[in-house]
């Protein structure tokens, strides 16, 4: 290193060790607390593995998810949602409440405004929970990956939000429908269980990995996903890949609307091949949130990923 | 006009910027999509001024008020205010020991090494657990020091550095850092939403944190900027001449382009990539006032400054609830604008 710049690069140093202590002094300050039960206030466990306390039965609750929406009016709380996103469209009443902005940028001084006792969000806004927290609103943060998850995330929404009964109840009537399906699929051989390929967007051709909750659906349903061997959530496949696995169904919902039919996928080139297409084995799920959105409607998209998987069981 | 008069000058433009940024601040903290009135809003901020906020009485709004004004609204603005300057403080002195046109912040490649250093932080959750929101930042602070440290090693020969040479190897490495990120991007799924808002840039979710963050920063780059102004403007008349003169280039070119990166990384790491401030500004302001380093630099930071609050407010309100992403608006109302200076007053 030449001599005559060894000032700068020494205060570089300098600056970036500043800055890492700096940083390192301000990240600590969490509080923790015990556990409560399932009265107020009650403490919390959230999926950032923050202890969120709730002082009171929330009365004014907004939802930052809308998965986390339709889990609020599924449990009656309708009444009580001051607040919800701009992705917020199920029930149609959610679409009436106020907007408190989009789901990656919702508006933080919005959300003060109206003044919620709760805050349901979802991991990746960490830093807009941050910002809430820091002005003493409570945030719970969840997602769900898979079936279990859901059913467990509907519980803990049930408990932060007082209203344990109703959740159970809407707990145990999914559970009875995916053991519905179970029972039906159960007694299957691996044999047995076609190949699926989903489809979430055509082009870049993309799919659900072993991480998605469409992986845990189309397992639930009794088939086999041929992108479950991937370790990731979304997946952009190659057509290739497609082609060697030869998948013996295809379904496709497309998030948003690609105006893509079973008949355009029929034609694509070189996809005459594929055993789905032989033989005319394409679903379409019309809704995407039944499939994507980790809500109370996923049984719904369960019963019907089954019934294009295994129709000899379920019309 | 002799020089006292032009020093003159220079002081009142400098106030009356300071002055329109003054008020620039106080307006852009009145306007949010939270119902809160301009009444309301100077009132709050009134009685929080140090010994005569006490003489202003509270008026009847709810608590929540106060915090909407100052942890949300006014903590943006001031980091709006830190970045537009940081950016463009950093755009002047680049253009100026470049000698390109082209030349902004992000030349020597530090969007591209803090957009991957932020993007690898978001995708793997690198010290999230230690360092929390400051993960994302720092990584995406080191990426851009890093990479514009390295572009400097690479264009150097014993102990010169060619600027052209610079130039090029700041392109071929962000060049390559973009296509590492966009790999990186790929790979990551659903997570890849998070990525593309950082890398668009804009104050969305960021506070005082992010001012306390930047602020140690941006000063000390522009003390050292104001200190060596006077160099730039003679390596202006080439660096040979410059050398005759008794200026020692290659230590000036180190101790800028220091200043320079470290606002910038700075800037970049609170608020992401937030183009067309740092490569505009500058641009504007050499336009309508002349090339003098010692009164261009001030300048284009107070408009920096002001140009990137009045955008973020615009970005804030223009679409609520909904938020636009700040570089559109930068982009979208400097272009035009620019291109009328182009047109009216031609470069020479």
């Amino acid at each position: 290193m030449g001599e005559k710049y060894k000032p700068l690069f020494k205060a570089m140093v300098i600056v970036l060790m500043l800055s890492f202590l700096l940083v390192l002094l301000c990240a600590c300050g969490q509080v923790q607390q015990e556990t409560g039960g399932a009265d107020f206030p009650l403490t919390v466990t959230d999926d950032l593995d923050r202890q969120v306390t709730i002082k009171e039965e929330p009365q004014r609750i907004v939802s930052l998810v809308p998965a986390g929406t339709e889990i609020l009016f599924a449990l009656g709380l309708d009444e009580k949602i001051v607040g919800v996103t701009e992705y917020c469209d199920y029930p149609a009443a959610a679409a009436a409440k106020p907007k408190m902005g989009g789901f990656s940028t919702p508006s933080t001084e919005l959300i003060v405004a109206a003044r919620p006792d709760l805050v349901l969000a979802t991991p990746i806004q960490k830093d807009f929970i941050r910002q809430m927290e820091g002005t003493g609103l409570a945030v719970v943060a969840f997602e769900a990956y898979d079936l279990n998850e859901v059913l467990a995330k509907i519980r803990l929404i049930g408990r932060v939000t007082g209203a344990v009964a109703t959740a159970e109840q809407l707990v145990d009537g999914m559970q009875k429908r995916i053991d519905a399906v179970a029972d039906k699929v159960s007694g299957l051989s691996e044999v047995q269980k076609p190949e699926v390929f989903f489809e979430i967007w055509p082009d870049p051709l993309t799919t659900g990995g072993a991480k998605s909750f469409l992986n845990s659906l189309i397992t639930a349903a009794g088939g086999k996903n041929i992108a479950g061997d991937i370790e990731r959530d979304w997946v952009t496949y190659s057509v290739e890949m497609l082609l060697a696995r030869n998948p013996e169904v295809i379904i496709f919902s497309h998030h948003g609307d690609s105006r893509q039919t079973a008949e355009d996928i029929k034609a694509r080139q070189g996809w005459e091949q594929v055993a789905a297409i032989k033989h005319n084995r394409i679903g379409h799920i019309v809704d995407e949130n039944l499939v994507v959105r980790a809500g109370p409607r996923v049984v719904e998209g369960l019963e019907q990923i089954a019934a294009i998987i295994h129709p000899e069981f379920f019309n | 006009m002799n020089a006292y008069d032009k020093v003159w000058r220079w002081k009142a433009l400098v106030g009356i910027l300071v002055l329109v940024l003054g008020l620039t601040v106080v307006f852009c903290t009145t306007i949010g999509p939270a119902p809160v009135g301009f009444v309301e809003v100077l009132t709050i901020l009134l009685r929080k001024l140090p010994w005569l906020g006490d003489f202003v009485p509270r008026g009847d709004w709810p608590e929540s008020y106060e915090t909407i004004v100052f942890q949300m609204r006014l903590a943006r603005v001031i980091l709006a205010v830190l970045v537009g300057a940081g950016l463009a403080a950093s755009g002047v002195v680049l253009q100026g020991l470049l000698q390109n046109p082209m030349a902004d912040p992000y030349i020597l490649g530090i969007s591209s090494g803090a957009a991957l250093g932020a993007t690898v932080a978001m995708l793997f959750n690198i010290g999230s657990q230690v360092l929390g929101m400051y993960a994302v930042p720092l990584c995406a602070f080191l990426g851009g020091v890093i990479t514009t440290f390295s572009v400097y090693n690479l264009s150097r020969t014993g102990n010169r550095v060619s600027m052209p040479t610079l130039l090029l190897a700041g392109i071929a490495m962000g060049a390559l850092l973009s296509s590492v990120t966009s790999y990186v991007m790929i790979m990551g799924g659903r997570d890849i939403h998070q990525v593309v808002f950082w890398i668009m840039g804009g104050f969305s979710g960021r506070g005082w944190e992010h001012v306390r963050v930047l602020l140690p920063y941006v000063i000390t780059g522009f003390v050292v900027i104001y200190f060596y102004a006077q160099k730039l403007n003679v390596i202006l008349m080439g660096e040979e001449q410059a050398q005759h003169l008794g200026v020692d280039v290659e230590r000036l070119k180190q101790i800028m382009l220091g200043a320079a990166t470290l606002s910038a990384a700075a800037a970049v790491a609170v608020s992401g990539i937030i183009g067309f401030v740092g490569l505009i500004i500058p641009h504007a302001v050499r336009l309508l006032i002349g090339p003098d380093h010692r009164v261009l630099f001030p300048a284009s930071a107070l408009v920096g400054a002001i140009f990137l609050t009045l955008a973020d407010a615009l970005a804030r309100v223009a679409a609520a609830p909904q938020e636009i992403p700040v570089g559109i608006i930068t982009a979208l109302c400097g272009g035009p604008f620019f291109i009328y200076l182009l047109r009216k007053r031609p470069y020479h």
